[in-house]
């Protein structure tokens, strides 16, 4: 009997696993088609670019200030002891663009806009305002999913941007007040082996989790089921879901695109 | 299975359901469903909770997709339409939901005219000037337009979710439990509303209620809905005189003898209830 129940529960979570992927990819492909078929709802996709641009600004900045200032300290320490100081603006702008910018932005994105998008979705599942957009000739993909997938696939890059500019200002910051540095020498070190590639390379990462975030908030909202709880395991799961994705994808994106 | 005596008028059938079935897995919900309604006619489909009301209404709209059966708007069959030819079915219809369904993140205006707005891309001084119309039919003043859902009354809520409905003048209107959860005054101008609406536009309309006396205010013609099939289908005025013990049940609101589920989960109920006492006895 013991083994029974055990095979039945592994079949079942089996099961479950594979509906599940074969769910995800369903609505991936169903929602990336829709963001390339009128009608376009323009008014949607701004608000949206507002929403997740505009207002997570403040706190991707803070997050990149923060970890640049840090980055120049902890550099500082490791690098003094032989006396390679003077990679320290090298080592801070190339690992804020190239790597600590987009996954930071990315998860600080994912936990604000993610859960955002979830509970909105969500609650608009369980209230039938989706299915209200249905009786009124809407397809919900294209006036729900669609604008948020996009704005989140332009707003993410420019986020990042404006994250590597502040992270590298936290650096410059901490190294000429708190480490002495001189500020023209720090930031002709800063440009002299940074390249367009580790920038670039940033972006394309950030546009990848940008689409990663939009398309598991919708997801889990769009598919949410059972009242306030069910809202709530939603918004928790698009968080979860994102965020791994975000780390397992930034690796994968490393190891096969930007190693060389 | 209970099929509809067709009159010798001239009216075109508008909506015909035939040998509709829909499943959840083990759970047989529709059970062979057929009905027909004509031009200008109110159907309310009567039926107690989880009779499979509101799955019949949803696949009626196309929000889901019945497993076995045809469904006949203007004598075309919905179930074999692409994407493309159901969204212009769909300009056809209006709803009005259960809890409204109004969009929080619209004012009260742009919920009303969201198909005009949105899908029409009528500008948006005519679509306010429409609005305004639609706030009048149901009672409301122009001070609404600019409110958001959440600042309305239930009542109110159900006014504009009824205006959002009949916005685009549509041909078939759905009512998904009008009056539940509004107090009786409200139930009554709900109630009128909604024949009102219907005789304005020429509308058919398929209501689905478990309140009696919005049935017979609304309804042309009543169909009981039990267990997934339609148990009884006739005239308004006939639901009185009706000697089929089911509705009759539903309308005294008695058990039936013969039903023995609701018998046996009645004296279930009633042993647990009486276990609970005795326990709690004990315990003190």
């Amino acid at each position: 009997m013991m083994i029974l129940s055990f095979l039945n529960t592994v079949g079942a979570s089996t099961i479950e696993f594979f509906r599940y992927v074969g769910d995800l990819s369903l609505f991936t492909f169903r929602s990336v088609s829709c963001c390339f078929r009128p009608p376009f709802y323009l008014r949607q996709l701004f608000v949206q670019m507002y929403r997740i641009g505009y207002l997570s600004l403040p706190v991707v900045g803070l997050t990149a200030i923060f970890t640049g200032m840090v980055l120049a300290l902890q550099s500082y320490t490791g690098f003094s002891r032989f006396s390679a100081e003077s990679a320290i603006a090298t080592v801070v702008v190339l690992s804020i663009t190239r790597e600590l910018g987009p996954v930071l932005a990315g998860l600080m994105v994912a936990g604000r806009v993610g859960a955002s998008m979830a509970a909105e979705l969500g609650t608009m599942r369980v209230t039938e305002q989706i299915d209200a957009l249905s009786t009124l000739a809407t397809d919900p993909y294209k006036y729900l999913v669609a604008p948020r997938i996009v704005a989140a696939v332009i707003c993410l890059p420019l986020l990042v941007l404006c994250a590597d500019a502040i992270g590298v200002l936290g650096g410059y910051i901490v190294s000429i007040h708190k480490l002495g540095f001189n500020s023209a020498i720090y930031i002709e070190q800063t440009f002299q082996y940074l390249e367009a590639d580790d920038v670039i390379s940033g972006l394309q990462k950030a546009a990848i989790f940008g689409f990663m975030i939009a398309l598991m908030g919708c997801h889990q909202g769009y598919r949410s089921r059972g009242g306030a709880q069910g809202v709530g395991r939603a918004t928790t799961n698009a968080v979860v879901s994102s965020s791994i994705a975000i780390l397992v994808l930034n690796y994968l994106l490393t190891s096969v695109l930007f190693s060389k | 299975m209970i099929k509809n005596k067709k009159d010798t008028s001239t009216k075109k059938s508008k909506i015909q359901v035939i040998d509709l079935h829909k499943s959840f897995g083990k759970n047989h919900v529709l059970r062979g469903i057929n009905f027909e309604i004509e031009e200008g006619e109110s159907l309310v489909v009567l039926g107690g909770s989880g009779s499979g009301k509101s799955v019949l209404l949803k696949c009626v709209i196309g929000l889901l997709t019945p497993d076995k059966g045809q469904i006949l708007i203007d004598g075309k069959d919905v179930l074999k339409m692409n994407t493309r030819q159901r969204d212009e079915v769909r300009h056809k219809f209006g709803m009005l939901f259960q809890g409204a369904a109004l969009f929080d993140s619209l004012t009260v205006w742009r919920n009303i005219g969201f198909e005009l707005l949105y899908n029409q891309k009528l500008p948006a001084e005519k679509v306010q000037r429409i609005v305004r119309q639609k706030l009048k039919a149901v009672g409301l003043g122009d001070r609404v337009m600019e409110l958001s859902p959440a600042e309305l009354s239930g009542g109110m809520q159900k006014r504009v979710g009824l205006a959002r409905a009949i916005a685009s003048n549509p041909e078939i209107i759905f009512f998904d439990e009008p009056t539940t959860g509004l107090d009786p005054i409200m139930c009554g101008v709900i109630d009128k509303l909604i024949v009102q609406s219907l005789r304005d536009l020429n509308a058919c309309g398929i209501t689905i209620t478990h309140d009696i006396a919005t049935a017979r205010f609304v309804a042309d013609k009543i169909a009981m809905l039990k267990e997934g099939k339609l148990v009884w289908t006739g005239k308004s005025s006939d639901l009185k005189k009706t000697k089929n013990s089911i509705v009759k049940e539903f309308i005294n609101g008695h058990v039936h003898k013969t039903d023995n589920s609701s018998i046996k989960a009645s004296k279930a109920s009633k042993k647990a209830l009486e276990v609970a006492t005795k326990r709690r006895e004990q315990t003190k």
